[in-house]
């Protein structure tokens, strides 16, 4: 079990631009890609990378396999308040 | 009672209003491994697949796969001969290679209804050249067992971050085996 700080803040988003520029800003952030693995939810298969810095973790879920309609990452956030209004700007 | 399933973002982002009220909150935790015929080689997409294509081939997602190379699979310790049908897209249930994976499943109660999210996350495949002892089929039954070079497909489990959500630590978590309904 993995327990926080409480200053830690939790947020997810759905973010309606392609993966590659959200991995990109949180790398940009000082995170590193710890895991990932393949989920399914929802009936759909998604690669959920795990990211870390310090105590804080960001988790990308990016749907996989063919879809024709625009895809959307979730990105869930636990992690400091400047961590999510940085992410948050991608809205 | 009413049950309520969500998505991750919908499930995180109602977590959070109730933490951002300073309602303390108990969240239940269930992990799981199966091996089912729930998720099995020819549904998953060829991204996945791919991690297989040494040792099989298909035309495309959800249909007949075969062996392109005699292969031992470690996890349910089953042979499988050069262009062996290792799933039938007719018979899915009973010919076929089922992946393990681990159920997750996080959910909470907040005045009488019960919030719930659920992910199905699929063990690694490997595939390593090893050395084994296989025990050649005669017809009078008696051999001895040979040391042969083959495939070797292993299923290793996902890293624990993948498994779980990291929260706040005013959000108490509560590991369950299941929930019973009442």
């Amino acid at each position: 079990m993995i327990m926080k700080p409480d200053k830690l803040k939790m947020k997810s988003l759905s973010l309606y631009i392609p993966v590659e520029s959200v991995v990109k800003e949180i790398t940009q952030l000082g995170f590193t890609e710890v895991a990932s693995a393949i989920v399914i939810t929802d009936a759909k298969f998604w690669i959920k990378r795990v990211f870390k810095k310090n105590h804080e973790y960001i988790t990308v879920s990016d749907e996989i396999g063919d879809a024709d309609y625009l895809r959307d990452p979730i990105v869930t956030i636990c992690g400091k308040q400047k961590t999510v209004k940085a992410l948050r700007k991608m809205e | 009672m009413p049950i309520y399933e969500c998505n991750e973002n919908q499930f995180i982002e109602n977590l959070r209003k109730i933490i951002d009220t300073n309602f303390k909150i108990i969240v239940k935790r269930s992990i799981k491994l199966h091996d089912d015929t729930k998720h099995n080689i020819s549904r998953i997409p060829d991204f996945e697949f791919n991690k297989y294509n040494r040792i099989m081939r298909r035309s495309k997602q959800r249909a007949n796969v075969y062996s392109v190379k005699p292969f031992y699979d470690e996890f349910h310790k089953r042979f499988y001969t050069d262009d062996f049908k290792v799933h039938s897209a007719r018979y899915s249930r009973m010919i076929t290679l089922s992946i393990p994976y681990f159920k997750v499943e996080y959910s909470f109660d907040i005045w009488g209804e019960t919030y719930v999210y659920n992910f199905d996350a699929l063990l690694n495949p490997g595939v390593k050249l090893e050395t084994r002892k296989i025990k050649p089929v005669t017809l009078n039954g008696k051999s001895k067992n040979k040391s042969v070079l083959l495939h070797v497909l292993s299923f290793t489990p996902p890293r624990r971050e993948t498994l779980q959500i990291v929260l706040p630590q005013s959000v108490l978590i509560f590991d369950v085996n299941q929930k019973i309904k009442s």
